[in-house]
Formats: C-alpha cells, structure tokens, sequence
C-alpha cells in the first residue's frame, strides 16, 4: 500500500482520492476500488499534516491518557508519542476505522505500555504531577447550585474518580472511552481490539464495581434484586 | 426488570444509553427507580464535566511541541523526574568541580613535577609554591615535639638532664679513678 501526500494531492492505494485539479474535473479523478474516496469525517487528510493532527486529536488523546495514567508529564509524552508515531505509520493506516479510533488505540497501547512498566511503578509514588481526588474534583464546574449542592456533586464525583482508579486497565479503558470520550461500543470494540460483548461485558463490570463502593443503593433495589 | 422496580442491570443498562420502552415506561411510573437513573446520569456526567475541565486546563499550561519535519518519535526528549535528576546531578558536579580544584590547586600534577627548590619561572614571574615545599613546611612544624608555649619547660628538663648527666658522668669518672 502507498500513501503519499502532499497540501494538494493525497494520494492513497495508489489511487488519488484528493486532488483540486480533479475536483474542477481538469484531469480523471481516479479512486481506490476497494476503498474508495475515504470519507471527510475519517479524518483522513490531517495525517498528511502534522500540525493538523496535533490540532484535531492532541486534545482528545491527551485527555484519555490523562485519565487513564493520572500523571500529566507522562500523559503528556503519551500524546506526544502517539501523535508522532501515526504520523510517521500514516502509509500504513487502512481507513478500515476512522483516524480518532486508529489514534486511539495506539494510544491505549502506549498507556499499557508504561503502565507495566516498572518506571512507572517507582516514580508514581514520588510523582508531583499526580492528581487526587480532591483535586480532580475542584475541576468541577457546576454553576448555580447551592453550597450543600455543590458539595454533594463534588463528592460524588470523588467517589467515582476514587471508583474508576480500583477498576482493571481494560475495565477502567472502556469505562473512559465510553462516559468520557463518548464513544460507541462498536468504536470501542475497534479501538480495543476487542468484541462487541466483551466491551459491553468489560462496561457492566465497570458500573458493577462503581455501584459496590460509591454509587448508592436505595433499599427498593436491594429489594428488587433479592426478589429477582 | 422486576415487576416492582428496575434491577441494577436495567439501571446499568440505562446508563449506557440501552433505554427498553419497558424501562423508559417505567421510569416515567416510578418516581424512585426515576430517582436512582438520574442519579446515575448526573454522576457520570459530571465525573465526564471534571476531567474535560482538567485536562482543558491542564492542556493550557503545556503548549504543543511540534516537530518540525516530523522527528523520530523514540528520539524526542520529554521531561522526566529522571532526566530532571540527571540534569540537576550534572549541573552539580559541574559547579563542584572548579570549587574542588581551587582548594587542591590549580594544576597539581605540574607542581609536583617541579623539582625542589625551584622558586621562579623562566618568565620572571613568582612561581607558585610548589606542594614539595609546602609539605616541608608542614613537616617542619609538625616535627616541633613540643609547642611553643611550653619551650620553658623543655629548657628546663633539658638542663636537669644535662646536670644530671654530668653528676652521674663525674661519679663514674670517680669510681673510675
């Protein structure tokens, strides 16, 4: 497979699917049998640019590796990495999923990366950039509620920071991709490498395990599910 | 769902957005069930509000490092507690080092090449002291065994153990004779 780009032509399969000669019909524009003309909202043509992709995903990719490492320098070089390495890998990205869900999964890879490594490990404790839950809370921006209010949502949102950080890198992956980045299970299941069932299973797991240590149980659910 | 309330799982499910027309009708019959996958929602949503919030601004404090021309990924430098202890290590030893030479000399293996007794240069200039001479010196003073403030009494031993030494010479020389 090739891909060569430049600001006024991309080329990919061998076949240009972008060229302004041959959107004023200059010149017969010629596209990819098997995959066609790739679809604007795939992203496809900010990984000719670097400054481009770094302006449409640094954002996003930075975001779920914060959450997932809770540490900014090493999120930070995630990002960085990640970025970089799509970039540099763009001849062999297929179009099969769009560029945020490819960017998405290389992230996750890196994230386990340093996750298992041992560096981590040693410097998380000793890490200033780590974040709390507290801290994470002050975050909340929750305009127009009354003191009590406010302090009951922040709670809450501790109680689930607190929640997501006791949950399995897959579990606590799915989790954020989906409440966080809102993506959907198929997106997901792309993005993992995984099944769809098995990130509905990885999700229901997840909530599991948030319900069992902040989420409230109301007594007419416990109820419910005895009798169930 | 139970016939009385929605089970956890339907509540689950309702935050993923798998909304049955069974559960939606029941949410709008049953005020606490109602309750409960509100109270859901608004969790998620917020814990979702705080870490856009977060990483919003700490994003704000990290400007992008492009590359221009797009470098090799595994050669860019990112800032590590490591490397900040390995710079910080460095700039230490570099501050140490001239500190340490000032107190042991500029150039100690040129004075100790010097042979003794060379006290100038062929330029003219003063020669600085060379460790030979210093060391001398040091010797010397060290090898006083006794100090200045009791030179009295080691004048005083010295004469007892010169006019004891005659008395017993004189004797001897007595009992030679």
């Amino acid at each position: 497979m090739q891909y060569v780009s430049t600001t006024e032509q991309i080329i990919y399969a061998g076949q240009i699917i972008h060229s302004p000669e041959s959107a004023d019909g200059g010149s017969p524009r010629r596209q990819s049998p098997e995959h066609g003309q790739v679809p604007a909202h795939l992203g496809f043509a900010e990984l000719a640019d670097m400054d481009a992709l770094f302006a449409a995903y640094r954002s996003r990719i930075y975001r779920y590796a914060l959450l997932s490492l809770r540490d900014e320098d090493l999120a930070e070089s995630v990002t960085h990495d990640c970025l970089l390495r799509a970039f540099h890998a763009r001849a062999s990205f297929r179009g099969d999923c769009s560029v945020a869900t490819w960017l998405t999964r290389i992230a996750t890879n890196l994230i386990r990366d340093q996750v298992r490594s041992r560096k981590l490990q040693f410097w998380k404790a000793a890490s200033r950039s780590a974040i709390d839950a507290g801290e994470f809370a002050d975050h909340l921006r929750a305009p127009g509620l009354t003191p009590e209010a406010s302090l009951l949502v922040r709670e809450k949102v501790k109680g689930v920071w607190e929640s997501v950080a006791k949950l399995s890198d897959k579990q606590r992956s799915v989790f954020l991709l989906r409440f966080v980045e809102e993506l959907e299970m198929s997106e997901i299941a792309a993005a993992l490498n995984m099944n769809v069932g098995t990130v509905k299973s990885h999700l229901h797991r997840a909530l599991s395990n948030l319900r069992s240590t902040h989420m409230p149980h109301a007594p007419i659910r416990k109820e419910a599910e005895k009798t169930k | 769902m139970n016939a009385n309330h929605l089970s956890n799982w339907d509540l689950e499910e309702y935050a993923l957005g798998q909304r049955t027309p069974e559960v939606l009708q029941h949410l709008t019959q049953c005020p606490d069930c109602q309750a409960a996958a509100t109270d859901w929602q608004d969790s998620l949503a917020m814990f979702r509000t705080a870490a856009v919030a977060w990483s919003e601004q700490s994003l704000q404090h990290r400007p992008a490092r492009i590359p221009a021309g797009g470098n090799d990924p595994s050669k860019h430098i990112v800032p590590s507690p490591l490397r900040w202890a390995l710079v910080a290590a460095a700039l230490l030893l570099f501050t140490l080092l001239p500190i340490y030479f000032m107190h042991h000399g500029a150039s100690p293996q040129v004075a100790r090449t010097l042979p003794a007794g060379t006290s100038s240069t062929a330029a003219g200039k003063p020669a600085p002291i060379s460790d030979e001479a210093l060391l001398n010196q040091v010797d010397e003073e060290v090898s006083e065994a006794v100090p200045d403030s009791m030179e009295p009494l080691t004048h005083l031993v010295t004469t007892q153990v010169n006019t004891s030494a005659d008395t017993t010479g004189g004797s001897h020389h007595a009992q030679r004779n």
